[in-house]
């Protein structure tokens, strides 16, 4: 599956030969774009999705184009781009109207649901599938919109906190399943089971949650996609929380993250799992974390875009900002819950550690720490509280410690590496992530982060691949910048040093490939002031020396965090 | 005549504040610069104009008239419930350290804030530090209370040469008040000495060095423009140092001037600060204001949990 023959099928859409050759390069389009979806590559479907759907447009083939706009929607959501879902399900969704095509009509209601729910907005997504049911309502017998919707429903109602509903609808979706239904789309078998077994263990109701749960495990065991994974771990986790094993559900959802942030329609469900996990565990400063990203970059970004679109305003009253209020909540009893810092464990010890694994690609050793000062200023430049700042400019300090895995004759050799030896280099995000496993302490948690994502690239391409965009931690985007200017500006890695001015432009041209642009502008904007105060001029070229000096001037101790 | 009605001109009032201290007419000359002889005849003059026949009735006269003044201050502040802005009210009337109250320790230099950052780095407290920490919050305390003749005190000990050397930032600090009071003689040799300095080693900052400007320019002219560069530090979001004590500055500044609306809006952006800071704490576990479980728990336990603990 791994050589997709896109380049060959994008040519084919783009100049088809004939008529006949179109069509069935769209059809071929559509089982690729399948395919991939199932294997979580959607990314790499979305340009031959386009494509396919710009070709029956031309072509007026109002069958395949109607198809397309399914599919590209599909696509979107799961990258979590919900906004531009939501636009291709609308012009679908206005299309199966004017033809008065019911069951696609229900299809796009059951599938905008599914965008906003993905964006957290549930009461929203609730609408939609109950207009689903509707409008399938008179037709006799199995139906897979109804089946689809219904389950998606049970869900919404139990993030609604209406349990006894999500029951009552989950069950109705079962009896409709059929062996076809589960063969076609098992992943939305699983998310029935899911829903089923949350449903339940909320109402008490540990022996059916238990059923449910079985019968989960055994469609995963037969699919096993990564997809389907996801939601498998999360239903045993769910399970074990509410049987009283957090420490389980903990290193098993570990796992689970990592593998979501690859697939960002899953992320906030492990998110909200790994929080309540954590808490449940007792470590109130870890959820609080993670209830930050969950609302950062899910509620804000999701639900804030959608609203803009128009179309949606309809629905949007008495919706608006109900997950806020419900993270609020969760965010006061976590901070009620939290006991002052202390240093972590051993700091000193892993400082130094750190810093001798930096030793074999740094001569001056200082790497780790002038890293630091880096990610401290610009996680202070970019609104990130003071303390908070700090926390993030000390567990970057660690950011390299996993180098020690690396054998230091590749280190040392100089030219190009060769595959081998590169992917002994880029083990290090793992084996750094495995030597802080399983510590408490909310610094070194976020250090971990910080190892293991400090090379992903804000488009996909770093490693590990294909976690990007906002996707990636905002302290590992934070110091995957820091990382990279010391780099250059230092000659970390035998690269040739470059001036500070250099160094900002590399990072500039980089912007929205490997970095995230709105914090590159904000590091541009904090070297240029801090730059200017110590009265130094970019545009002559400061060199290694200038930026000590700048380094040391960040990390002055002047009574203020 | 009402005693409260009465006119009087800076000299005159002067002359009563220092009888009603208690000052013989030679104390009161020497303080206002007169021979003792030209004292006496301006006092017989101010006696007469005030209807009293000694110093013992001139000062229950003045001491009536005060009370008198202020009865009616107070009534006009009832009439008038003021602008519901209460910390700028406070602000108004006391000075800023009293107004912040408790909360002026999550402001400044060494704060509370600063204190937990240096936990969470696992830094040993070195006593030197402490002490210099010590001596800034004496700084910090005298720039809320806009206590310049403090600064002078610190400076005419050793003309801040210990400052210079060991904490630079606090130095510029103390500029900063030594100018603030018009000590600026004292200020312009110190600020000097802290460029020279910057030379061999730390000294204060660009910033610190441009916040001096900016204030001694302030200070210095009647343009009402001159407060725009100390308003663009209090305002700006990246410098937590600079912008709070731009803030303290400003609202005294503004508040000598007779600008009040303005004064208030600075004292209530320098309790922003503080309560950011708070929440932060907060946030981070800490509890601000030190009282933890232990201590509520002490005042709310039954007397049969006391018995059983003993």
């Amino acid at each position: 599956m791994t050589e997709v023959p896109t380049e060959e099928l994008l040519r084919r859409l783009r100049a088809p030969r004939d008529e006949q050759d179109a069509a069935a390069a769209i059809d071929e389009t559509l089982q690729v774009c399948k395919a991939l979806h199932t294997r979580a590559r959607s990314s790499e479907a979305i340009p031959l999705a386009l494509a396919a759907l710009e070709c029956s447009e031309r072509r007026a083939d109002a069958l395949r184009m109607r198809n397309f706009l399914m599919v590209c929607g599909v696509l979107y959501a799961d990258m979590g781009d919900v906004v531009a879902a939501i636009g291709y399900y609308l012009r679908g969704l206005r299309d199966a109207a004017a033809a008065e095509d019911r069951i696609n009509m229900a299809r796009y209601w059951n599938n905008l649901g599914i965008a906003l729910a993905i964006g957290g907005s549930f009461a929203l997504a609730a609408r939609c599938y109950e207009r689903c049911i509707a409008l399938v309502e008179p037709m006799e017998g199995p139906n897979y919109s109804r089946y689809s919707a219904l389950g998606n429903l049970s869900d919404a109602c139990y993030q609604l906190h209406r349990y006894a509903e999500g029951v009552l609808h989950g069950e109705r979706a079962l009896r409709e399943t059929t062996p076809e239904f589960l063969r076609q789309d098992p992943y939305a078998a699983l998310l029935l089971r899911r829903n089923l077994v949350r449903a339940n263990l909320s109402q008490g109701r540990i022996d059916e949650a238990a059923a449910h749960l079985a019968a989960a495990l055994e469609i995963a065991q037969r699919y096993p996609t990564p997809r389907v994974q996801i939601a498998a771990d999360i239903v045993r986790a769910s399970f074990e929380l509410a049987t009283g094993h957090a420490d389980v559900a903990l290193t098993r959802l570990d796992h689970t993250l990592t593998s979501s942030r690859e697939l960002p329609a899953t992320l906030r469900d492990t998110l909200a799992c790994v929080v309540r996990a954590e808490e449940s565990a007792g470590n109130a400063a870890r959820a609080l974390m993670r209830l930050e990203e969950l609302s950062d970059h899910i509620y804000h970004l999701a639900i804030d875009r959608a609203h803009e679109h128009l179309e949606l305003a309809g629905l949007r009253e008495g919706s608006a900002g109900a997950p806020d209020v419900a993270a609020e909540q969760d965010r006061a009893r976590l901070e009620a819950k939290l006991t002052p810092r202390e240093p972590p464990e051993a700091w000193n010890t892993l400082r130094r550690l750190a810093m001798g694994a930096v030793m074999r690609i740094d001569d001056s050793a200082w790497h780790g720490k002038r890293v630091g000062a880096l990610t401290k200023a610009l996680a202070a430049a970019s609104g990130v509280p003071p303390l908070n700042a700090l926390e993030m400019g000390l567990a970057a300090e660690l950011h390299d410690i996993g180098m020690l895995s690396v054998p230091e004759a590749i280190l040392a050799k100089r030219g190009e590496l060769n595959d081998a030896e590169r992917s002994l280099v880029e083990r290090h995000v793992e084996a750094g992530a495995e030597m802080l496993r399983d510590d408490v302490h909310p610094m070194i948690f976020m250090a971990r982060e910080m190892v293991r994502y400090h090379h992903a690239h804000w488009d996909g391409a770093g490693y590990p691949s294909r976690v990007n965009g906002t996707f990636i931690p905002l302290a590992a985007r934070i110091c995957s910048i820091a990382d990279a200017y010391d780099s250059m500006v230092s000659g970390v890695g035998h690269a040739p040093r470059r001036d500070m001015g250099g160094a900002l432009a590399e990072l500039k041209r980089q912007s929205g490939r490997q970095f995230d642009p709105g914090l590159v502008s904000c590091f541009d904007a904090l070297i240029r002031s801090e730059t200017a105060e110590l009265g130094m001029d970019l545009d002559t070229g400061p060199g290694f020396e200038d930026f000590q000096a700048l380094v040391s001037a960040l990390r002055e101790d002047r009574g203020f965090v | 005549m009402n005693a409260k009605d009465v006119a009087l001109d800076a000299k005159n009032q002067r002359m009563l504040e220092l009888l009603a201290e208690g000052s013989t007419s030679r104390v009161i000359a020497r303080q206002m610069g007169y021979q003792e002889g030209t004292m006496r005849v301006y006092l017989h003059n101010l006696y007469r104009r005030i209807g009293v026949a000694n110093k013992t009735e001139a000062v229950v006269w003045y001491l009536n008239r005060e009370r008198a003044r202020e009865d009616v201050k107070a009534v006009e502040t009832a009439q008038h419930p003021g602008t519901g802005d209460l910390l700028g009210d406070m602000a108004m009337e006391e000075d800023l350290y009293v107004t912040l109250g408790v909360m002026s320790h999550f402001v400044g230099p060494y704060g509370k804030l600063w204190e937990v950052g240096q936990k969470m780095a696992g830094d040993e407290p070195d006593p030197k530090l402490i002490e210099r920490r010590a001596r800034a919050r004496m700084l910090w305390r005298a720039l809320l209370r806009g206590d310049w003749s403090y600064a002078k005190r610190v400076h005419d000990v050793d003309q801040g040469a210990g400052l210079v050397l060991d904490a630079p930032s606090d130095a510029a600090l103390l500029v900063c008040l030594l100018q603030a009071g018009g000590f600026t003689l004292a200020a312009d040799r110190l600020a000097s000495r802290l460029t020279d300095k910057r030379k061999a080693g730390p000294g204060a900052s660009a910033r610190e060095s441009a916040l001096i400007r900016a204030l001694r320019d302030a200070l210095q002219s009647d343009d009402p423009h001159a407060f725009a560069t100390l308003t663009k530090f209090a305002a700006d979001k990246t410098n937590a140092a600079s912008r709070q004590v731009a803030l303290a500055f400003l609202f005294h500044a503004y508040k000598a001037r007779g600008d009040s609306p303005r004064a208030r809006e600075a004292a209530n952006a320098l309790w922003g600060e503080a309560e950011a800071a708070r929440k932060q704490l907060q946030a981070m576990g800490e509890k601000p204001f030190g009282a933890g479980d232990s201590a509520v728990k002490a005042i709310t336990a039954k007397p049969r949990e006391k018995a059983a603990a003993r």
